[in-house]
């Protein structure tokens, strides 16, 4: 069967070029699978985890904004920020989880732009903890 | 004439001076190193970038984008990236007497200028002279002035949106090779969507887009905006360590020559010491 040829570029580094046999996007309207033979494919990118697995192993990666591009079984995933599910530090991740709620249940309702900041932040911390959840 | 002892100092001090251009050196030599991995690093992300937007832009009308509109008149702001730091040749120099030029040319068509400044040495250039600067960056470790970049460039980009203010231009050095540095000014903003390759074109199909072209587009153009001014920077990073590197090369070769030379002229004055010592000894025996 044919396989997928993904690559994740931060603007510092390139993160990861691998093969694989089936990846999940968080897709700004919903989560998204991809398989080989995929149409080609533009799409933004909310906060979530992207997984992939590759011969039955599966790999989840926290993931903040960013684009995928999906071209001839070619992945190319584009993001500001994304961090190993097994690199996470997870007491860290909660503490800033709780952290957000406490302001944000807290927060005036006329701060628009920081009430935005915070829920970034809540969203980030979310999928952070999804991320590593599994694998622990 | 120099006595003895002071030609003796003097070679010392050159020497000791000698020592710090030396290891000056060595130490760019691997700072530029390091900051020539990072721009190689960061090259994928960037060249995917353009070629995306490359893609999405074309065909898209001037006011499909608020990035991409032209506003006509208005301010135009330069974001002058140089080092903070010296002793890297006429880096800084160069650049900002590029930058003094397009403004001068600018102000005289009647554009008002606007200058903000990455690093100090642009900032002390142009704080003499009769230009506004709007911000400043300082006198920061490299990731903090990235961190500072980007928020200036959220900033900037909104603004632009609003209309603040009609073009920007970004100046840096481009690091060509280790002894080339190159400095460039590049207008950002308006957006000029890059012009791609004619093979990347034979191949290019229509994508599917979610969740739609303008969601898309309004995500991707700011970033890709922010993006071109951090390879700048990091190209401007790789430029500062590049030319110290160079300069303090040239200054160890001119130190080297100057202890050679210097050595000559003690040799000289310790021959004509002794010589006048014999001569007066001898003479003294002979009146004996």
């Amino acid at each position: 069967m044919a396989k997928l040829h993904l690559e994740i570029v931060t603007p510092e580094r390139k993160v990861l070029e691998t093969d694989a046999d089936y990846i999940t996007l968080p897709g700004e309207l919903g989560e998204l699978g991809v398989l080989p033979s995929h149409l080609p494919l533009l799409t933004s990118i909310g906060s979530g985890v992207l997984s992939f697995s590759k011969g039955g192993v599966k790999t989840r990666y926290a993931w903040h904004y960013g684009f995928a591009e999906v071209h001839r079984d070619q992945i190319t995933v584009l993001a500001k920020l994304v961090e190993q599910g097994k690199a996470i530090d997870m007491d860290r991740a909660r503490e800033a989880k709780r952290r957000a709620e406490e302001e944000l249940r807290v927060l005036d309702r006329n701060e628009e732009q920081r009430q935005a900041k915070l829920e970034a932040k809540l969203l980030r911390s979310l999928s952070r903890i999804e991320a590593g959840r599994i694998l622990q | 004439m120099a006595t003895l002892k002071d030609i003796k100092l003097r070679i010392r001090s050159v020497k000791s001076t000698q020592q710090i251009t030396k290891a000056m050196k060595m130490v760019s030599a691997s700072k530029m190193k390091r900051a020539e991995d990072r721009i190689k690093q960061a090259r994928p992300y960037a060249d995917k970038l353009r070629q995306i937007v490359g893609n999405l832009a074309e065909g898209l009308e001037q006011d499909g984008h608020p990035l991409l509109a032209k506003h006509g008149e208005g301010k135009t702001l330069i974001l002058l990236i140089t080092t903070d730091r010296g002793l890297c040749g006429g880096l800084n120099a160069n650049l900002n007497k590029a930058v003094n030029r397009l403004a001068e040319h600018r102000t005289k068509l009647g554009e008002e200028i606007e200058i903000i400044a990455i690093g100090k040495k642009g900032h002390e250039f142009f704080k003499k002279l009769d230009i506004s600067i709007s911000k400043v960056v300082r006198d920061q470790r490299e990731s903090d002035t990235a961190k500072a970049l980007d928020e200036i460039m959220r900033e900037l980009i909104q603004d632009y949106e609003k209309g603040a203010y009609a073009k920007l231009f970004i100046a840096y050095n481009h690091f060509k090779n280790v002894i080339s540095q190159e400095q460039i000014i590049q207008q950002v903003l308006p957006l000029e969507p890059p012009q791609e390759e004619t093979k990347e074109k034979a191949e290019q199909m229509e994508f599917l887009l979610e969740p739609g072209k303008t969601e898309i587009l309004n995500k991707i153009l700011p970033q890709y905006i922010e993006n071109q001014a951090f390879t700048a920077l990091l190209d401007n990073f790789a430029c500062e360590h590049a030319a110290r590197m160079t300069a303090m090369d040239g200054a160890t070769k001119n130190a080297g020559e100057m202890i050679s030379s210097l050595t000559l002229q003690y040799n000289r004055a310790r021959q004509a010491a002794i010589t006048t010592e014999l001569t007066e000894i001898i003479s003294g025996a002979q009146s004996v």
